[in-house]
């Protein structure tokens, strides 16, 4: 089966009383599309900036390609990390930034990253500085892709694109990576538009892992469950509920589970309506800070 | 191809009836090529694993094969092969549902059987 890339054992990083990182422990394998999904604060950033050895762990091991990751000069060539904050000298040029990017990579493609520039209209000649915040989210994606780095991870590489410029990085994301196949990681709030890319999802709440599956599973196991308040209730009895409104006198309950045959017989043995809860919705369940502490 | 993400069914579901529903309009002939599992993901903007996915269902059924190094082609004999499995479910599918609508709005079995015969033109 796949190789893993990327390990990380009992990660933890605290800031003060604040456990931004909580214990996380994943593996992710060779040549998959990955989603760091969480709200703002959740620690997604704070978990790439760990795995990048901009910051270090207080706790934990990471481990890429099998060995010890933490100022690990040899394997740092072969990760490219692109942090949503700007890392960039802000007096360079375009050009400049790329060419240092392709002194620093194993494998960057600088035939590839003028294609991107093209296609992304980034002017080469500009000062970093005299970009706008779509065009820093550009430049990171050129180099991102470019670099055509074993792991690369883009941390909310869409930020500040409109809809025209994200459909082209999603387009040319699945096409660089079907034709070099690698691992990714990328965190984004726009989920809606983003889940079909990915093969599997990590959802970051409050700085724990709280769920790592593949996508299509995550989709199927989310559905809502309407209809008179006390039919909804015993319809939903024993089964993990994630959500619930009463609309008049209508019961919404978000269902989030396993569905096993035995479970959808069971459901379909109630005067209730069924229908796929949005993942944008569906994310917004799993991550709401809650004392109930769904997950 | 047809693909509706907003559809309660799964992607790779869809990506596999939407190209059984080629194939038995005649859009996508037998023993044609049809696109890679990676142009469908470009395409569509999808997990070329989804793709793969949707494709391997039709595979496992024999109406898709692959020709190593070249690519996947439909097999002869598709079409008959979907259209078997589909009237197996047409029943389940339509008929059950359209008595229990009918029943519904209080449509008896002989007026139903009328509108189908006119071809559902009842109200003008």
């Amino acid at each position: 089966m796949a190789d893993t890339v990327l390990e990380t054992i009992g990660l933890t990083k605290s800031y003060g009383a604040l456990k931004a990182v909580n214990n996380f422990s994943i593996k992710l394998d060779s040549n998959k599309i990955y989603g760091l999904l969480g709200r703002n604060g959740a620690g997604k950033t704070t978990f790439l900036d760990l795995i990048a050895s901009r910051i270090f762990a207080d706790r934990g091991e990471i481990k890429l390609f099998g060995q010890n990751a933490v100022e690990n000069q040899e394997l740092l060539p072969k990760l490219c990390y692109m942090p949503e904050k700007n890392l960039f000298i802000t007096t360079m040029r375009v050009r400049e930034i790329i060419e240092s990017a392709a002194g620093f990579y194993d494998s960057f493609d600088r035939k590839y990253a003028d294609q991107l520039c093209i296609k992304f209209a980034l002017d080469k000649k500009k000062k970093y500085k005299t970009l706008s915040r779509g065009y820093e989210s550009i430049l990171r994606i050129v180099i991102g892709l470019a670099s055509r780095a074993a792991v690369t991870i883009f941390d909310e590489p869409v930020l500040g694109l409109d809809a025209a410029v994200r459909d082209l990085f999603y387009r040319e994301l699945l096409e660089d990576y079907t034709a070099n196949p690698r691992t990714f990681v990328i965190s984004t709030h726009l989920i809606e538009e983003s889940a079909d890319i990915f093969e599997e999802a990590l959802i970051v709440k409050e700085g724990v892992l709280v769920e790592h599956l593949a996508v299509e599973e995550l989709k199927e196991k989310a559905r809502y469950v309407s209809g008179k308040a006390a039919v909804v209730d015993a319809a939903v009895a024993g089964l993990k509920v994630i959500y619930s409104e009463m609309v008049g006198s209508v019961k919404i309950c978000g269902v989030y589970e396993q569905f096993t045959d035995e479970k959808l017989k069971k459901l379909s043995g109630y005067e209730v309506d069924t229908s796929p809860i949005p993942v944008q919705k569906l994310f917004i369940y799993l991550t709401t800070a809650s004392k109930e502490g769904i997950l | 191809m047809k693909l509706d993400f907003n559809n309660e069914k799964s992607i790779y579901l869809q990506i596999a009836e939407s190209m059984e529903d080629d194939i038995i309009r005649g859009a996508i002939e037998e023993e044609t090529q049809i696109l890679s599992t990676n142009q469908m993901a470009v395409l569509y903007k999808i997990n070329p694993a989804t793709a793969g996915k949707g494709i391997n269902i039709l595979v496992d059924r024999g109406i898709i094969y692959k020709r190593r190094g070249i690519g996947m082609f439909v097999a002869s004999g598709a079409k008959k092969v979907i259209q078997e499995t589909r009237k197996t479910n047409f029943y389940e599918k339509y008929v059950a549902s359209l008595l229990d609508e009918a029943k519904n709005l209080g449509i008896s079995t002989d007026e139903l059987i009328e509108m189908i015969k006119q071809g559902g033109r009842v109200n003008g």
